[in-house]
């Protein structure tokens, strides 16, 4: 887990802890992936920073974007999660496998 | 008629249900109070694709010796007298196949997922630093064994497992006790029985599903990790889709990192060719 900027944020990422404004209201549950209008609506609350799960869990491929069609590598990720899915989801080794089966599966079909 | 216990889906592959002579043989000469490596090579020697494979096995990246290992004597001296059997049940397993023509699996595939299986296992308890039996590789090999008796005898039971398990998005171990009434797992032990190969190897390939069965939870546990390993990079095809689930924690149990899990595909990569060349042809 760490606390990371505004600016690091990227979607799929998971939070730790509840996003609370200023007033302690909830404004993102724990364990929810952050998506894009997540990010936009931090900024416009005026937070900094969060707490997410471990960054290196993250599900973030789009390192395999640059090489191999981006529509692939989406399906294919879809696909892991149905594939894991008798795997507790936050789980370090979950992400782990997930991210592997997506390598090997976008090197092996093209 | 369906066949509504394990035992009498045997009977539906008569000729699956023994071992060549040369395995009860060796065996039979191993546990033998009197045992000398010269009447062991003399076994060994008498089938010639049996000692070529064996000294290939020997001499490759899986046992990684430095020096070249040229005789049988030798590599009894080197690997043991178990691990030798062992290698003489997986030639032994795999021939026995050879003639079944056309099942719900490529034979190939099924051999390539099982050897890999194995491998895995094994890279994974030298990884672990524990204290694990010399026969893990052995039990990877045959922890999937009852689905291609299951597809051979039932072949096309077996294809509505596969379409109920894709349908319902249930796993092909679900899908097994739904159409069959029992699952693959129970077939490995109907099967290892009808060989009469050393239990222990039938509680290690048995219970990767149910480890807490077992007198060998972590190389059931490790046995699983290797499955659902070789199932995430793809090598072989043992007919399933769903991964069996593995928790955080069992991975600390056994101490392996995920930098640990990584590497092993390295290892696993540069063993696995030379191993599928020397068993399957």
């Amino acid at each position: 887990m760490a606390k990371l900027a505004i600016s690091q944020l990227k979607p799929g990422m998971v939070t730790n802890s509840e996003v609370v404004d200023q007033h302690g209201h909830t404004l993102i549950h724990t364990n929810e992936s952050i998506s894009e209008s997540h990010i936009t609506l931090l900024k416009m609350w005026g937070i900094y920073e969060i707490d997410i799960k471990d960054a290196a869990c993250v599900l973030n491929l789009d390192h395999l974007k640059i090489k191999y069609p981006a529509q692939l590598v989406d399906s294919l990720i879809e696909e892991s999660q149905l594939k894991y899915k008798n795997l507790e989801q936050n789980s370090r080794l979950a992400h782990f496998l997930k991210k592997t089966y997506v390598e090997y599966s976008v090197k092996g079909s093209v | 008629m369906m066949a509504v216990t394990p035992e009498a889906l045997l009977e539906k592959c008569p000729d699956l249900t023994t071992l060549p002579s040369v395995y009860h043989k060796l065996n039979e000469a191993i546990n033998s109070p009197s045992c000398t490596t010269g009447i062991i090579s003399r076994i060994i020697s008498q089938d010639p694709i049996l000692t070529i494979k064996v000294l290939k096995m020997v001499n490759s990246a899986f046992y990684g010796f430095p020096h070249e290992i040229d005789d049988i004597p030798q590599a009894i001296v080197i690997i043991g007298m178990q691990q030798l059997n062992d290698l003489v049940l997986t030639h032994s397993i795999i021939n026995l196949f050879d003639n079944q023509k056309s099942t719900p699996f490529t034979l190939e595939d099924f051999w390539k997922f099982s050897l890999a299986s194995g491998i895995e296992a094994k890279i994974l308890a030298t990884q672990s630093k524990g204290k694990f039996s010399e026969r893990i590789f052995v039990g990877g090999l045959l922890h999937n064994i009852g689905k291609l008796i299951m597809a051979i005898a039932e072949p096309e039971l077996y294809i509505s497992c596969r379409e109920l398990s894709t349908s319902e998005e249930v796993s092909m171990t679900i899908a097994e006790k739904s159409i069959f009434g029992y699952s693959h797992v129970e077939v490995n032990r109907a099967i290892m029985n009808s060989w009469k190969i050393p239990q222990m190897i039938n509680d290690l390939s048995s219970n990767y599903l149910s480890p807490q069965q077992s007198s060998f939870l972590s190389e059931c546990d490790l046995i699983r990790l290797a499955h659902i390993m070789v199932q995430t990079t793809g090598l072989g095809n043992n007919g399933d889709f769903f991964i069996p689930e593995f928790s955080d924690q069992s991975l600390d149990d056994l101490n392996l990192t995920l930098a640990a899990l990584e590497e092993s595909l390295i290892d696993l990569k540069g063993q696995f060719s030379e191993i599928c060349t020397t068993f399957l042809n």
